[in-house]
């Protein structure tokens, strides 16, 4: 039972790493700090100190061992690959000789040589600029805190302990113990540190674990046993939440649970309202390895593929064998669906280190997008040729990030020439002609939308960027982030024109940031005349199953309304009042905002 | 002694799985097996070492081997790095 403990309500807000919703008590798991003290022992001691070491060798491997028959989910399984990894660390002759002959000629603390021998070896992996080999050396802590946990004769506090039902709550899960992590057991997961590439992401989500990660030093605030609410999906943590938390989460739950009935199957159907309006469900992956999670769930095709992950994980700039095998199993995978690659949107400090940007002010009017692309054009040239040798294997075309001007995607057409002109001297096929698209996420590009309509072949609008420049809005600043709104009329009237422009023109408009996925955005969206919505995989078959439920003729009135509001509470008014004959969309203020959520009625029959 | 270059050509690179494989085929032969970057050489029996290595695709490897099983051993490990882990060695 939770002790009845009066605490404060405090909502913390990380990132959503494995989705779903969750109620439970809070156990905080203590990353045990053992301290180890440097001593030196007696000639006659040191051959007591080396057995002392292979017996917690010894244990240690016993233990992974019992662990992994226990578990028992066979070598395909990614847990009981990082037990079988730390397993042969333990197995490491290379290393036990490293450690041995330091005790033997420092005539050291067994203990202390194998902090000292394994933590250097942690740092060294974590000085790696690869995010890949970096995280290695949270498997080499691990293995660390194990050893010494037998040599000190203390056990760790481990996941697998926690009461069924528990939220765990830590500065970071170790990898081994992640793959003790089962849904019966750990109701959710919440963390202080960690990345969407860490273990703990991949194992959570694997698991169907909601988790909620890189909390920060938040999570020190939150009480033993206290009562935690866990939206994985939105990043959301609400400590000592209040009745109306509760109410507001039981609601979500039982109307979640409707969803996924009713959404069940729509992944083979097309993307189509109630009325017939054809609204075509794309997906937005950053991965190759993320294209057939995305057929499955339903996608008509690929909207926006990222490409920065190539740089986020390098060393160096990818090689243009390694880009094309990426590109080509995207395209493959979607045979003959659009795969809309999007050129390296790099620039601002978090590429610094890799690319020799020198730092900026401002990075986000600085050197990104397209103008890093056109200042690079040796990088540039490989990602293009890259791209044009993949378009060989399906439909691809090439979207240019954040554009800003005429010039920019002329520039960039030349290259896109070029790159074609030498693979063709070179013998290499690449198709006649590739088609090219811009991003919509500058004000000036909109308000030239017209002029660049009639040199592309589709826009696709990136409204994260588009908002925030529209409106002059940092979202991560707190104190400001309230003005973020993608129902502000003045985003609205910026779609607006970019639509209009493209129908003009007769090219295709998509939408590809968090707008179209989020209610009501996306409805706005095609109010506003966009038929082409790219979403994370996760909710195409949400929103598809959505869309199949509503009228979208009606959009259109809805839309026209908002843009001739006067603010954001006027638009959210419209809204609320012209999508109040859907009783399923449900509207209501939370934390001072109005949020509005798919509630599919209980006992609500299957579609038309 | 015999050796031999590869290129690394799984992606991202020899990170965990592919260096526990590696390990394990090297195990395999008596010979004293070397595997090295430009920054840095290390033994192929030993998984913390093929991990400090840091091998990502398109990494050039030197293996070396020496021992009455030299030639195999190098020949094993090729084969393996360049069918990106994806066989039996």
């Amino acid at each position: 039972m939770p002790k009845k403990r009066k605490s404060k309500r405090i909502r913390l807000v990380g990132m959503g790493a494995s989705p779903g919703l969750a109620q439970g008590p809070a156990r905080i798991l203590v990353s045990r700090q053992q301290h180890v003290p440097r001593r030196t022992v007696s000639l006659q001691e040191v051959g007591a100190e080396i057995r002392r070491f292979r017996t917690a060798l010894r244990r240690a491997r016993a233990e992974i061992r019992e662990m992994r028959e226990r578990l028992g989910r066979g070598v395909e399984d990614p847990g009981d690959q990082i037990l079988a990894s730390h397993q042969m660390i333990l197995q490491d002759r290379e290393l036990n000789r490293e450690i041995v002959l330091a005790i033997k000629r420092e005539r050291m603390d067994a203990a202390y040589v194998v902090r000292r021998a394994l933590l250097a070896k942690a740092r060294y992996f974590e000085s790696l600029p690869s995010e890949f080999f970096r995280s290695r050396a949270a498997d080499i802590e691990d293995v660390e805190r194990r050893l010494l946990s037998h040599l000190l004769g203390t056990g760790p506090a481990t996941v697998a302990q926690v009461p069924a039902g528990s939220v765990v709550v830590a500065s970071e899960i170790p990898p081994s113990e992640t793959a003790a992590l089962d849904r019966e057991r750990v109701a959710a997961l919440v963390t202080e540190h960690g990345t969407l590439t860490s273990h703990v992401t991949i194992m959570a989500r694997s698991r169907g674990v909601p988790a909620v990660i890189g909390l920060g030093e938040a999570v020190k605030e939150i009480p033993e046993e206290e009562t935690l609410l866990v939206d994985g999906e939105r990043g959301l943590v609400i400590v000592a939440p209040n009745e109306s938390d509760l109410r507001h989460y039981r609601e979500r739950e039982a109307s979640e649970a409707r969803v996924a009935t009713l959404i069940a199957g729509s992944e083979q159907l097309p993307g189509e309202m109630r009325d017939g309006v054809r609204v075509e469900l794309l997906a937005n992956v950053e991965r190759p390895e993320d294209a057939s999670p995305a057929l499955a769930a339903g996608a008509e095709g690929i909207g926006l593929f990222r490409t920065e992950f190539f740089f986020m994980d390098a060393t160096r700039f990818p090689p243009e064998d390694a880009q094309r095998a990426a590109y080509e199993e995207v395209a493959r995978a979607f045979a003959g669906r659009p795969v809309v690659i999007r050129t390296m949107d790099l620039g601002g400090d978090k590429y610094a280190a890799l690319m020799g940007v020198p730092h900026e002010a401002n990075p986000f009017l600085g050197l990104r997008g397209i103008r890093f692309c056109l200042a690079h054009p040796e990088l540039f040239l490989v990602q293009l040729r890259a791209i044009l040798r993949a378009a060989q294997q399906g439909n691809v075309r090439i979207l240019l990030p954040m554009v800003s001007q005429l010039g920019e995607l002329r520039a960039a057409r030349d290259w896109i020439d070029q790159a074609a002109e030498h693979l063709r001297r070179e013998g290499v096929a690449v198709p006649t002609s590739v088609a090219v698209g811009v991003m919509i996420e500058t004000p000036s590009a909109v308000l030239m939308s017209d002029v660049l309509a009639r040199e592309v072949d589709f826009f696709s609008i990136g409204s994260n960027d588009l908002i925030q420049y529209s409106l002059a809005v940092d979202r991560g600043n707190e104190r400001i982030a309230e003005l973020y709104d993608a129902l502000d009329p003045a985003v609205l009237r910026a779609i607006d024109l970019t639509v209009r422009n493209a129908q003009a023109s007769e090219i295709p408009v998509a939408s590809c940031g968090e707008m179209s996925g989020e209610l009501p955005g996306l409805l706005l969206l095609i109010g506003l005349g966009v038929r082409q919505l790219s979403v994370a995989p996760l909710l195409v078959p949400r929103v598809k199953g959505l869309l199949r439920r509503l009228p979208g003729a009606r959009l259109t009135d809805l839309a026209q309304a908002c843009l001739q509001a006067g603010d954001r509470r006027e638009v959210w008014e419209r809204v609320r009042q012209g999508l109040s004959e859907f009783p399923e969309l449900h509207f209501e203020q939370r934390d001072g905002r109005w949020i509005c959520q798919w509630r599919p009625p209980a006992g609500g029959g299957g579609e038309r | 002694m015999y050796e031999a270059r590869v290129e690394v050509r799984n992606d991202p690179g020899i990170h965990a799985r592919p260096a526990a494989i590696l390990v394990q085929t090297a195990s395999r032969f008596s010979s004293e097996i070397h595997v090295a970057t430009e920054a840095l050489e290390v033994n192929a029996k030993s998984i913390m070492g093929v991990m400090m290595l840091a091998a990502e695709t398109g990494t050039l490897l030197t293996i070396r081997a020496q021992g009455s099983d030299e030639r195999a051993a190098v020949e094993a490990l090729v084969r393996l790095i360049e069918a990106r882990f994806e066989i039996e060695a």
